[in-house]
């Protein structure tokens, strides 16, 4: 189907659950509530006009007060795309997975709960993917403050000399002649040092 | 008869593969002698920065595109409004060898140079220092400044 | 004699060395039984239980190409199930895109899938191209970005081939594709002074134009490659061994390949027709002819680690092939278009996917009219492609697994982000 006569296809459909629908850009959308997810989920993939048997990507993106997951949807037989986007409140952010419609769901959900912290209400092992199991906080969110430390490893980064540190003698930039004259006088000393 | 087919199989692809092999032996070899013969690096070749620092007008666009930003410039303005570079630093162990700051830079003054053989005992030792407190450089006009930010800008 | 109990409908039982010997020469050996894990009063030692064994593919491994943590629960020697344990090469890709400018973007995006550099900057460009409203790139740019492409693409699957050899066993073809594989990283050192992390491609064209003579030294290489990978094909492909270790192992059915959302090799290997070159052609892929490589490997079945392996030593010719019609339509003219040095994108947001040597690379990007990103989602198609391994996997023996995981070509970089 064209976009246009896919996303006309859906309003009809999906008459009351659609929150909002169109276009971005030249891939058609559609808005639904978490409540309304799994059953629409349901219709995008058994349709037989629709078929979106492929989940290309899941996405998590932080709107201030809403925490949206993003899927991109496509169709091998019938050749055509779809955005779903589905957000819930900062909050409390529960969101039905999609697990037992399309497998690709359940590694791309786990690494947004880990990285955005969207809990996938029903997937059978919801934890961290990317970050190790005892981090603390979920990163990709605005808000979200880096740690200065983890397990004693120093996260502050290097700090850099300021102008009025003196530079250690063996870093500081010097002409050729500059550094044999250096030498040569070192040399003299050592030599009315030592004898 | 299936064992004997199978056997002769694979007697028959040793036999190939080990020609490939005595034919690739029968070649010269491609491997060069590291410490004592080095590869020729191309013009372009990403390695090590060096700034021309007579040359740079102290306008910050290397600091500015830097990725990781590794670079740590300090320079002053005199009463003639002239600038004073102070200190041009590079990490280079932060540097991702991106080139970006060589593209962006008006002068020119900044360019990467074949090399890459530069391995330290000690990490500051690779913070390269370019101009220091007790040698700053020479103060550039502003208007010299200005107009290479422009001719940048358009080009 | 046989061994009882242990392999599954879906794996037949392969031809094994100690059959063929004791058929050839008229042996026979004791029967062996594996114990159940719930014995019975029949069974000759009712008081031994077996048990299951968790082993740890470790993160420290050769075979694993890169960081990764597979735990595997054995009984006996067939894996009853695998989990992949990722996230040890975890740069925070996605957060850094936020935080950096768009044409700042570039040099990290050769970092993901560190082995397909070119791939990878191609695919940035054009979704930030598609998200600025389709910016004119110059023509000479867009055949100039297919032939580094295609490049790479050779370079890469060099790499997984070689080292699939490697982890099978065979150590000669690995040195003969990095051998050749050099060759290719010499043209790109040329081009743009780097031999893994190019940072060539940019938004709006490549950074530089070709060198002089480039063009023939790069027609040069494909003249040399053609008998190269025959003799490749001679060592590896058609080797008995090779195919008694990957026909028929790691049987990945179409259906279950696309509710994984495997793409690339993996779903090509697997019978599905599908090419996004040729599908929804991006840049001027739609001016090539080039076939697509689809289904069973010599020997063995569709879906398995050959069809697999075979689909990718094919791409390899199709892919010489791009870059030779590309070298001859090559037309001349500027390589970047006049863009300004802090790109303004409007509001918008874009998914674009580009055909990596591993799959379908997409970008989401959300843009909220500032220089930087608002959201810059990477989908991966190795992490996806890994994700199948629990699948595929039950039920073969520990010594598949090592088959499996080098034929699903996974980079680490890529799976992490």
């Amino acid at each position: 189907m064209t976009p246009q006569a896919l996303v006309e296809f859906l309003q009809a459909k999906f008459d009351g659950k659609l929150l909002e629908s169109g276009m971005t850009g030249s891939d058609p959308f559609i808005r639904v509530a978490p409540e309304d997810w799994l059953s629409v989920a349901q219709s995008l993939r058994e349709t037989p006009e629709l078929q979106f048997d492929y989940l290309m990507c899941l996405s998590s993106v932080d709107r201030k007060e809403l925490l949206e997951a993003v899927y991109h949807f496509y169709s091998y037989p019938q050749q055509h795309r779809l955005e779903v986007k589905v957000a819930a409140l900062r909050e409390a952010p529960k969101i039905p997975s999609v697990v037992h419609l399309w497998k690709t769901a359940d590694w791309h959900e786990r690494e947004a709960y880990d990285l955005m912290g969207i809990e996938f209400t029903g997937h059978p092992h919801l934890s961290r993917i990317l970050l190790p199991d005892d981090w603390v906080g979920h990163p990709l969110r605005k808000d979200y403050q880096f740690p200065t430390e983890y397990h004693g490893i120093d996260h502050t980064g290097r700090k850099w000399l300021t102008l009025e540190d003196k530079i250690p003698e063996h870093l500081e930039h010097q002409t050729p002649e500059e550094r044999a004259a250096k030498a040569a006088a070192g040399r003299a000393g050592a030599r009315g040092g030592t004898s | 008869m299936n064992n004997l087919k199978m056997f002769w199989l694979t007697v028959k692809s040793l036999g190939l593969g080990m020609g490939v092999t005595l034919r690739t032996m029968l070649k010269p070899a491609i491997t060069l002698q590291y410490p004592d013969e080095r590869p020729q690096k191309p013009k372009v070749f990403r390695g090590f920065l060096h700034n021309d620092v007579p040359r740079c007008v102290a306008c910050d666009m290397c600091a500015n595109i830097c990725p990781v930003d590794c670079f740590k410039i300090v320079y002053t303005r005199d009463e003639k409004g002239r600038r004073q570079l102070h200190r041009f630093d590079i990490d280079m162990v932060k540097c991702m060898f991106c080139g970006l700051c060589t593209e962006v830079c008006p002068t020119e003054c900044l360019t990467m140079t074949g090399g890459f053989e530069h391995a330290t005992w000690d990490r500051k030792e690779l913070v390269l220092h370019f101009v220091t407190p007790d040698k700053p450089a020479l103060p550039v006009d502003p208007a010299l400044v200005a107009a290479h930010r422009a001719a940048a800008a358009k080009g | 004699m046989a061994i009882h109990g242990c392999y599954t409908a879906r794996f037949p039982r392969r031809l094994l060395l100690k059959d063929f010997m004791e058929s050839l020469l008229g042996m026979t050996a004791q029967p062996q039984r594996l114990h159940s894990a719930h014995p019975s009063p029949d069974s000759p030692e009712p008081h031994l239980v077996t048990d299951e064994m968790v082993l740890n593919m470790g993160p420290q491994h050769p075979s694993t190409h890169g960081i990764l943590r597979l735990i595997l629960k054995l009984d006996g020697e067939v894996v009853r199930d695998v989990q992949a344990e990722i996230g040890y090469l975890h740069r925070c890709k996605e957060k850094i895109g936020e935080n950096l400018q768009y044409n700042q973007y570039t040099t990290y995006s050769d970092r993901m899938d560190y082995l397909a550099g070119m791939n990878n900057n191609v695919g940035h460009a054009i979704a930030v191209e598609r998200l600025m409203g389709n910016i004119q790139v110059p023509e000479r740019a867009e055949y100039i970005r297919v032939i580094m492409a295609e490049l790479n693409r050779i370079a890469s699957h060099l790499v997984a081939l070689g080292t699939y050899g490697v982890d099978i066993g065979a150590v000669t073809p690995f040195l003969y594709a990095f051998r050749d594989r050099e060759k290719i990283l010499d043209l790109f050192e040329e081009v743009s002074g780097a031999r893994l992390l190019y940072n060539y491609v940019r938004i709006g064209g490549v950074v530089r134009d070709l060198p002089e003579g480039w063009g023939d030294r790069c027609r040069k290489f494909l003249d040399y490659l053609a008998p190269r990978l025959d003799e490749f094909d001679t060592v590896l492909s058609l080797n008995p061994i090779f195919i008694d270790r990957t026909a028929k192992v790691g049987v990945l059915p179409a259906d279950v390949a696309i509710n994984y959302g495997c793409t690339g090799p993996m779903l090509r290997g697997s019978g599905v027709k599908r090419d996004l070159r040729k599908d929804e052609p991006y840049s001027v892929y739609s001016r090539f002819s080039f076939e697509t490589p689809v289904g069973p490997g010599p020997r063995g079945v569709v879906g398995d680690c050959l069809a697999r392996y075979w689909v990718r030593i094919r791409e390899m010719r199709e892919s010489a092939k791009i870059v030779r019609q590309a070298l001859d339509q090559l037309p001349s003219g500027p390589v970047m278009a006049k863009l300004p040095r802090i790109l303004r994108v409007p509001p918008g947001e874009v998914y674009v996917r580009t055909e990596n040597p591993r799959g379908e690379l997409g970008f989401y990007i959300i843009s909220d009219g500032s220089p930087k990103p608002y959201r810059f989602k990477v989908r991966s198609p190795a992490y996806c492609n890994l994700s199948v391994i629990g699948e595929i996997s039950r039920g073969a023996l520990v010594a598949d697994m090592v088959a499996i995981l080098g034929s699903i070509d996974i980079v680490l970089g890529e799976v992490d982000r």
